[in-house]
């Protein structure tokens, strides 16, 4: 190989030992602390009466790697929206929640009325959360409206891809690594899907605020 | 100095991808879906040693193709490692190893070994994500056509989703019995007996690619068995060792599947170059 193979190798090692500067010179991630649980967080949604929390068995909370989780129905009236977040305190754990599209026809659930959009909260801190939408229906009775997003920080997007590109952003900016999955349904049995969306959309903007709140402690 | 400089190049090269190292032996470790992964480098130098006689013959002329690859690979494992994404940092692994070969050593010897280098891949973990997307489908399949073949027989089942419905109990499909954690362990061993019994790179590769519907049929007929015996013999192959006996036979079928493929491969594939003597 000679002597312009001997330098190559001392390029390769050169750039090989520049590379590790950077890997062990990494700083600590910013994780939260939380002096509250989600529970407590949302225990009160403004004009919403929040339902008793529905606890998963831990063979679920397991499965999930969920650092902490909301599953609740609240109701406004004659209105009642079920509310599911699966929380996460480390990026690292980003991909522990996947979209529902993926797994709700395996359950039996036909998927229809695929859609997003998005919600301006003005209450608080003025933010946007962009979402998912569909029906889904199992037999001639059950049928849901699923409304869902995948927060990552203070950004609420539709899709997971959108949730990780926002995720490696914001590595490089002061943004700490909550993350959460959002999933809002409404019973389209005896209700038009546009009114179910309406009502989850009011819901959000109620509750959004203070779920913001909760991530920024 | 040759020696001590490939001593540094090894030290260098373990030092900057220890992390991607550490986290890919305790995924081997505890995920059934990869324990495959201990063999891979071990199965990879085997192959490139049991190559030497081959590569000594060939031109050693350097690829400054190899260094842009390997400059990019390295940028690209910084960005994904302070990202925090381990597939990422996994695959700039490999492909900074690649690189590393087709600069030092050129094209002729990387076209030589680059389908050895690409066992490396089957050592990381597909991502969670990608995995879901991949197995839900694959399981809903897997469902939909045990059903239909169940209902040719005559026999009384309903399907919603993954949940077989049979007179007296219900049946899941889940991500174990989707043919998904056999498939990966099958597209390695494909990958593996496409090297050594065809000369041919795309033959190879067919061979590999075979591996996917292999694993979907067996699997269907692994689902269909299992409702078979519940309705007629009243016996369960779904849980305990029956379950598993059953799923190792079910894989030898798809093993010796991925065989006569490559039997019917071989009519296509290169004629052996015999030595002179």
């Amino acid at each position: 190989m000679g002597q312009t193979g001997n330098k190559k190798i001392i390029i390769v090692v050169a750039l090989f030992l520049l590379t590790a500067l950077f890997v062990y010179g990494k700083p600590e991630p910013k994780r939260s602390v939380k002096n509250r649980s989600l529970n407590e967080a949302l225990a009160e949604v403004d004009g919403w009466k929040a339902g008793p929390t529905l606890p998963f068995d831990k063979v679920v909370v397991d499965t999930l790697a969920l650092d902490d989780y909301l599953n609740r129905v609240y109701t406004k009236g004659n209105k009642a929206v079920s509310l599911y977040i699966g929380y996460y305190l480390t990026s690292g754990k980003v991909g522990a929640s996947h979209d529902p599209l993926v797994c709700f026809p395996g359950q039996g659930w036909d998927v229809s009325d695929r859609d997003s959009g998005r919600i301006k909260i003005d209450e608080g801190a003025k933010s946007t959360v962009s979402y998912s939408v569909m029906k889904v229906k199992r037999g001639a009775e059950d049928s849901q409206v699923i409304l869902y997003w995948f927060q990552s920080y203070q950004a609420a997007n539709a899709t997971t891809l959108l949730q990780k590109i926002t995720t490696i952003m914001q590595k490089f900016t002061d943004a700490k690594e909550d993350n959460a999955f959002v999933r809002l349904s409404c019973a389209a049995a005896e209700t038009s899907e546009s009114e179910c969306i309406e009502t989850m959309r009011d819901f959000t903007r109620a509750f959004y605020p203070v779920f913001l709140e909760y991530i920024r402690e | 100095m040759k020696v001590f400089l490939f001593i540094a190049l090894l030290f260098s090269f373990i030092l900057v991808s220890f992390p991607v190292w550490q986290d890919l032996l305790q995924t081997w470790s505890h995920s059934d879906d990869y324990s495959h992964g201990f063999f891979i480098v071990p199965l990879v130098i085997f192959c490139i040693w049991n190559k030497r006689e081959v590569l000594f013959r060939l031109p050693v002329q350097s690829s400054k193709l190899g260094l842009v690859l390997t400059i990019v690979s390295l940028v690209l494992y910084i960005f994904a490692f302070y990202a925090e994404i381990k597939t990422v940092t996994s695959l700039a692994m490999v492909f900074c190893i690649m690189g590393v070969v087709l600069y030092i050593y050129g094209v002729a010897i990387f076209r030589e070994i680059i389908f050895i280098l690409l066992f490396l891949f089957f050592m990381i973990p597909v991502p969670a994500q990608i995995y879901s997307l991949m197995t839900m489908p694959l399981q809903l399949v897997v469902s939909k056509i045990s059903v239909w073949l169940v209902m040719l027989l005559g026999l009384p089942v309903f399907r919603e989703g993954n949940l077989i419905h049979l007179p007296d109990r219900t049946l899941e499909v889940v991500q174990a019995c989707s043919g998904m954690r056999s498939l990966m362990t099958l597209l390695t061993l494909s990958m593996v007996a496409s090297y050594f019994t065809l000369r041919s790179n795309w033959l190879r590769i067919f061979l590999v690619l075979s591996g996917v519907p292999i694993a979907i049929v067996v699997n269907i007929l692994r689902i269909l068995i299992i409702i078979v015996f519940l309705l007629y013999f009243d016996f369960d192959l779904t849980g305990g060792e029956f379950h598993t006996i059953f799923g190792i036979v079910v894989f030898i079928l798809a093993v010796a599947l991925v065989f006569l493929m490559k039997g019917v491969f071989s009519f296509w594939d290169k004629p052996e170059i015999k030595k002179l003597s």
